[in-house]
């Protein structure tokens, strides 16, 4: 990976942010919040408290109303939507819930697309047989249908798609959730291993707190939030 | 890598995609036909007939006109004299006057009386003479040349015997038994209605007209064409061609206004397309509802596009996240819009062209219709082109769908 001359301090860092949602007069404030590189921080919640919300701002599918949101020292929510698209492609790995692949390509169609759209080169196939093996699948899966792999597999290809371009920023809204524990257990050290190989900064958002105990350090979202509302009220 | 994921999207969606491609293929193709058979029938049409300057018969309407002489369709009202067709031949700014003499048919053929003149001077398609593929003209009487769709139906040869009957049915109770006329030649194919004619000599068509008593005094004197019991005293209509293009209007004032005959000439082109824009409206109420069709398939097609949003939330999601543009959504509807029209279309022409191949013999024996199997001509691609942008606009709806959805997908 090669990383930039002058490394900025913050991966992300949210200023005066805040989010009105549409035909609703519940808002989200963020008034500061920053998460230092290579951190891997665990953010926790219940359901319907934003976390999501959240994620799709840092993303930049969603626009904060006022506030600025800047990455890796970058004012990204400044961009324009067609370069916050591009700034996405190439420094964030996103990984879902559930259905992080298109289910009609193979797996390696799956990856080679996630490098096309940062406009990198097309990985060879030893990079994805790396990457594969990384994650303890076998190297056959490439050229399986995305729909033909099993929930915890795809889990982890969605894990080797986000991280192929290798981002400095990965999201990761609950995983594993529709994984047995044995395969959370697994699916969690792996994404922390190559977390920590990659010097990537990850957001782990989750309802259920036992998976703290994988990360460096864990915030619960009213602590970033509720003193945006005494703040500002 | 945007053409590659449509096609991939598109191969994941095999029975919706299979309906709507058959929808498609079938409208491309009623479309594609009408517009081929039009064009084509509308130059089989005007090849008919080529280099005639002038038709004379009788008065009448000049498309009743030009039906019997040209199309050998209907039945001519009245005839001329054969004193008018000699003024004709004779003028001086006529080059050259084929009679025709018509009413009678044999196995429902149409009977044809004209002289040397014809086998000279009639033209078809871009001034294409007559041909013989076999044999030649009739030297006397009794001689018959036949068009090329009547050999070969009817199955005669040079030198068989055939009898027309009187009348224009394919059965006639009054059979000219006692006037057999010999094959001398067979044209070779035109395209066009001779092929359905039996060509005799205006003395034969006396001569099977004559009483019994006079034919058989005919028939017992060398067979010429100059015996006085069967020369012809009118003639159903002439064709003429002029010395100069310039003198046709004059003539034909001339003639409308001669005096020893009541005549009507008329200017083929004129009624021909005074003909064609008969047939044009039905022309056009084809063109209405392949247009229809047409527009029900891509407003089918609209809606199968639509109708995968739902089910593709997902996958646009996954593409917004790796850093797929709005835009890049908005596209991918459209080139899997426009990949599926054109694999219509190219499918549809190959089809289209493979059915005329086939029908071609059949459509020109039973209708007289000249179609050609090419399809590869500018038109059709004028047509594939039109599609192409109908299908542009119908996608639009679902691609601005998708743009809309792809703007407003949450994680």
């Amino acid at each position: 990976m090669t990383l930039p001359e002058i490394k900025p301090e913050q991966a992300i860092s949210l200023e005066n942010v805040t989010y009105q949602y549409p035909k609703s007069t519940s808002r989200l404030s963020f008034p500061q919040w920053q998460v230092a590189q290579g951190e891997r921080l665990f953010l926790y919640g219940p359901s319907g408290s934003g976390k999501t919300t959240l994620l799709n701002l840092l993303a930049g599918i969603l626009t904060p109303d006022t506030g600025s949101v800047e990455l890796l020292g970058k004012p990204f929510s400044g961009l324009s939507e067609g370069k916050r698209d591009k700034f996405r492609a190439r420094h964030i790995g996103v990984v879902f819930q559930q259905f992080n692949l298109v289910s009609h390509l193979t797996v390696a169609q799956n990856i080679a697309l996630a490098a096309h759209f940062a406009g990198g080169s097309q990985p060879g196939r030893e990079q994805l047989v790396a990457l594969i093996h990384a994650l303890q699948l076998p190297a056959e899966v490439l050229i399986k249908q995305a729909s033909q792999l099993s929930v915890g597999q795809q889990q982890r290809v969605a894990i080797a798609r986000a991280l192929i371009n290798q981002p400095e920023i990965l999201l990761v809204d609950e995983p594993t959730s529709a994984l047995d524990a044995d395969a959370r257990d697994a699916f969690m050290r792996l994404l922390t291993e190559l977390c920590e190989q990659h010097h990537t900064t990850l957001i782990f958002v989750s309802h259920d707190q036992s998976l703290s105990q994988y990360l460096d350090k864990s915030v619960a979202l009213s602590a970033i939030t509720t003193a945006a509302e005494a703040s500002s009220c | 890598m945007l053409m590659s994921f449509a096609l991939s999207s598109l191969r994941s969606r095999g029975k919706s995609l299979a309906l709507t491609f058959l929808a498609l293929l079938i409208s491309v193709s009623v479309l594609l036909s009408v517009e081929h058979v039009r064009l084509q029938a509308q130059e089989s049409f005007n090849r008919t007939v080529s280099d005639v300057d002038l038709i004379v018969g009788a008065p009448s309407g000049q498309l009743n006109l030009m039906l019997y002489t040209v199309f050998r369709m209907g039945s001519p009202t009245n005839n001329i004299s054969y004193a008018s067709y000699e003024m004709l031949q004779q003028h001086p700014q006529v080059n050259w006057a084929i009679p025709i003499s018509l009413g009678d048919a044999h196995h429902g053929y149409r009977v044809l009386g004209t002289n040397q003149q014809y086998f000279d001077h009639y033209k078809f398609g871009n001034k294409q003479p007559l041909v013989f593929s076999q044999g030649e003209s009739f030297k006397g009487v009794f001689g018959a040349v036949l068009g090329a769709d009547v050999a070969s139906a009817l199955n005669y040869k040079l030198g068989d015997d055939i009898v027309i009957a009187h009348g224009l049915g394919a059965v006639s109770f009054q059979n000219h038994d006692d006037s057999p006329f010999t094959v001398t030649g067979i044209l070779a194919p035109t395209g066009t209605p001779v092929d359905k004619t039996v060509h005799v000599s205006l003395q034969g068509i006396e001569a099977m007209h004559l009483p019994h008593a006079q034919l058989d005094s005919v028939l017992e004197l060398p067979d010429t064409l100059t015996n006085p019991a069967v020369q012809p005293d009118s003639v159903t209509a002439v064709m003429v061609g002029l010395t100069s293009k310039f003198a046709t209007f004059t003539l034909q004032r001339e003639l409308n206004n001669y005096d020893d005959d009541r005549l009507m000439a008329i200017l083929p082109g004129v009624a021909l397309t005074e003909m064609w824009q008969m047939m044009s409206s039905v022309e056009n109420l084809l063109r209405f509802i392949s247009l229809l069709i047409m527009l029900s398939s891509l407003f089918g097609l609209s809606t199968m596009l639509l109708a995968s949003m739902q089910q593709r939330e997902k996958e646009i999601a996954v593409l917004r996240i790796i850093g797929a543009g709005a835009g890049t959504i908005f596209r991918l509807i459209l080139v899997e819009a426009m990949l599926l029209a054109g694999a219509a279309s190219v499918t549809a022409v190959a089809l289209v062209s493979g059915v005329f191949a086939v029908a071609k013999e059949w459509l020109a024996s039973h209708y007289g219709m000249f179609i050609s199997a090419n399809l590869l001509t500018l038109h059709t691609a004028l047509v594939v082109g039109a599609i192409m942008l109908a299908t542009l606009i119908c996608s639009l709806l679902p691609a601005i769908d998708a743009y809309r959805g792809a703007i407003n997908q949450r994680l």
